[in-house]
């Protein structure tokens, strides 16, 4: 192999002179150099669309540049909308749909049937703040005359007990009873702690209650 | 070798007087420290090619090689991958910033020996590292598995070399500056940056939860597309002109190409759709799109350059594996881009006006991209442009600069030209092996992803033969290097590097420098 076969590119100069020592020779190899052509215009054409086409994208899908929106959802209502609510909302959603089970006899609208079943919407037992008389008419149920609204109501035989179902179902259902400001009642939310301590208060008991009897459990706020 | 001292109070008014120094004297300064960088990478790129190699084929014959938990894809993966960047693409970027930047400012290279020392430090960084890996030190991120006992190493290695060129290019002769040194100031200083915040915020003080994805996505992509693309179109940049002996088309259009990149490569690398906010992802695939602006701004520079001249050139190989790189950086870039774009929902027709009319026809075309995204999306499709970029468009031009600058360095010629031919079709095929097969089976796996009725195990199982060609790429690519390798191996034994390099003191014995041409 001999080295003046050339695989490397320069071109040569061949007017340089050998190489030498001294550092300060005159350049003799030129180093690249740019030309002042103009860019062209449909550069800048389509830089500018493509800014706006950026534009349009980070409109549709930067969720407003709020860091709480995540994909696929594309602004923050669309996330809270998916999203779970805070525990009292949850239960009162739970509470919907295990309504399902009173809602042949207290009706959808919370009114009753009347000569049957008393109204829940407006009624002093269930709006009472203190829940603790109205957990054990669900948890044991009523029985023998009561009197709602002013109202006097036959409740033998009328309700079943409902003590087979675990505090949260009873705690949900109550709190959507209590909350349902379409009835016009606006009391406190049961939590599921308050079924479980009238359930252990109770849990000798399984004969269903007179209204004489349960007037007599304190209310004490 | 101490630091050349240059005396200036006001450069403006006296750039002109400073001489600049002759390129046999920059050469000589440059020649121990980056001869050391390109040898050191060609052997991390050969024991890449093994790692490779042994990598690709576990995918199609799971069984090979897995005796021993070293062995393992989940550690000669990783290692794989960081010898690639760390032992070759960095180190091989480095010895090319730094003879690019001397030679542009007309300047020795200050500060040689501390950067030779720094040079062997990062080697011993590497080897360490990749030792951890296959130890099964590694940190889990990609393209950041080397364990933190090597990872200050090679930081302060970096610092070091870094400093010789920021100084090389403070000091430097001609005021004017050049399209390239735009690109490579601007990646001294972006690779300290990147690599200290993602130690620091993933390794040293890992932050919390998903900002570790956000962290190690916008590294590995700031990686690529800014720090390995910035040497590399500075080298395009420099070697295009320069071996084609006529000016670069425009100052204008590479100074513009320079910016866009600068603003709009850095936010990438996030995904729409991971448990990121919303705007982390959007705003990195807006950015992305927009990266197709300095990708065009300097393919039209470099198609305008090679096409004026009216000489028909004499073929040259080493001008052959710059313009392949060149090809292969906006084939692979629009490739990227194409995958990019994500429409998972219809745009909302919400404003009642001529701008829904251009929105729908935004949202037409969104739509048609990101049905590439939705097939493309978890597939082979992203490792073969990853490939592509690293190997066809990186490794071309750096494997290029290498064949220019070392007979510049060593004044001698490469021993054997068939060797160097070998290496350039050889590895040309090799890349288009390994990416096509990647590319393609990433569709066709992902359409078969997407298809409900199609078990899992046979969507992996069509992957196989795609996997197989690709793993023939890699061979081709890996008996490249080797060509390569023979040659430097050759090229360094026979020409006395050392007295080339100023260290011994008679120059006469042997082989006189003058009888080779190529000197400057």
């Amino acid at each position: 192999m001999n080295s003046n076969r050339k695989n490397s590119s320069q071109p040569q100069n061949s007017s340089k002179p050998s190489a030498g020592n001294s550092g300060r020779q005159p350049l003799v190899e030129t180093e690249p150099v740019a030309a002042r052509a103009q860019s062209p215009i449909w550069l800048a054409v389509l830089f500018g669309v493509l800014l706006y086409w950026a534009q349009l994208y980070l409109d549709n899908y930067a969720g407003g540049f709020d860091p709480h929106v995540y994909a696929p959802f594309r602004s923050y209502q669309q996330v809270a909308a998916a999203n779970p609510k805070s525990g009292a909302e949850m239960l009162i959603a739970k509470g919907e749909v295990f309504y399902q089970n009173c809602l042949g006899c207290h009706q959808a609208n919370g009114m009753g049937t009347p000569g049957q079943t008393p109204p829940l919407a407006g009624s002093e037992w269930v709006l009472e703040p203190n829940p603790a008389r109205l957990i054990r008419i669900v948890l044991q149920a009523p029985t023998g005359p009561f009197k709602v609204k002013d109202v006097e109501w036959n409740t033998s035989q009328a309700m079943v007990p409902f003590g087979s179902f675990p505090d949260e179902d009873i705690a949900a259902v109550l709190s959507y009873v209590r909350q349902n400001q379409q009835w016009g009642n606006n009391a406190p939310p049961v939590t599921p702690e308050q079924v479980k301590a009238v359930r252990d208060e109770t849990s000798s008991r399984s004969a269903p209650w007179t209204m004489d009897e349960l007037l007599k459990v304190p209310i004490t706020p | 070798m101490g630091m050349m001292k240059v005396q200036r109070q006001a450069p403006e008014s006296i750039s002109s007087s400073a001489a600049p120094v002759s390129p046999v004297e920059i050469n000589r300064s440059c020649c121990l420290p980056v001869t050391l960088l390109f040898a050191a990478s060609i052997g991390w790129l050969l024991v890449a090619g093994v790692l490779g190699l042994i990598s690709a084929i576990k995918l199609h014959s799971a069984a090979f090689l897995s005796q021993a938990a070293w062995l393992t894809y989940g550690r000669v993966f990783p290692a794989y991958l960081n010898v690639l960047l760390y032992g070759f693409a960095v180190q091989a970027a480095l010895g090319i910033a730094l003879w690019v930047l001397a030679r542009l400012s007309r300047a020795e290279l200050k500060g040689s020996l501390a950067a030779t020392f720094a040079g062997l430090f990062w080697n011993i960084g590497v080897f360490f590292g990749v030792a951890g890996i296959l130890a099964g030190d590694s940190t889990g991120y990609l393209w950041l598995e080397m364990p933190r006992y090597a990872t200050p190493l090679l930081f302060f290695s970096y610092a070091v070399i870094g400093l010789s060129a920021a100084i090389t290019f403070h000091s430097r002769r001609e005021r004017q500056l050049y399209v390239s040194q735009w690109y490579l100031v601007a990646a001294l200083f972006w690779f300290p940056w990147i690599y200290s915040t993602a130690q620091l915020a993933l390794v040293y003080f890992p932050a919390r939860g998903v900002v570790q994805a956000v962290v190690a996505g916008w590294f590995a992509h700031n990686i690529f597309t800014v720090w390995l693309s910035s040497i590399a179109l500075a080298a395009l940049f420099y070697f295009l002109p320069k071996i084609l002996n006529r000016p670069l088309h425009s100052h204008e259009l590479g100074m513009f190409g320079f910016w866009a990149l600068a603003f709009f490569g850095c936010w990438g690398g996030l995904q729409l759709g991971g448990p990121t906010p919303s705007w982390l992802g959007s705003v990195s695939v807006a950015a992305g799109v927009m990266t197709l602006i300095p990708v065009l701004a300097v393919a039209i520079n470099w198609r305008r350059t090679l096409l004026t001249g009216d000489r028909k050139l004499a073929p040259n190989p080493v001008l052959s594996f710059f313009k392949f790189g060149a090809v292969c950086y906006v084939v692979a870039s629009l490739i990227a881009i194409a995958g990019l774009v994500q429409a998972p929902v219809e745009l909302s027709a919400q404003h009642k006006d001529m701008s829904e009319t251009i929105q729908l026809t935004f949202a037409f075309l969104s739509r048609l991209m990101g049905g590439i995204s939705e097939v493309a999306e978890f597939t082979h499709y992203a490792s073969g442009v990853a490939f592509l970029f690293l190997y066809g468009f990186f490794a071309f031009v750096a494997l290029g600069s290498i064949y220019y600058i070392v007979p510049k360095l060593t004044l001698c010629d490469w021993p054997s030209a068939p060797l160097l031919r070998l290496h350039f079709w050889s590895g040309a095929a090799g890349v288009v092996l390994l990416v096509a097969p990647l590319v393609l089976g990433g569709v066709r796996q992902g359409a078969a992803l997407n298809n409900a009725d199609l078990p899992f195990l046979e969507t992996v199982r069509g992957t196989i033969p795609f996997l197989g060609t690709s793993t023939l790429g890699l061979l081709l690519l890996f008996v490249g290097n080797v060509s390569l390798a023979v040659n430097l191996a050759r090229l360094l034994a026979r020409c006395r590097c050392l007295e080339c390099c100023g260290l011994a003191k008679d120059p006469g014995t042997g082989r006189a420098p003058v009888t080779v041409a190529a000197n400057l």
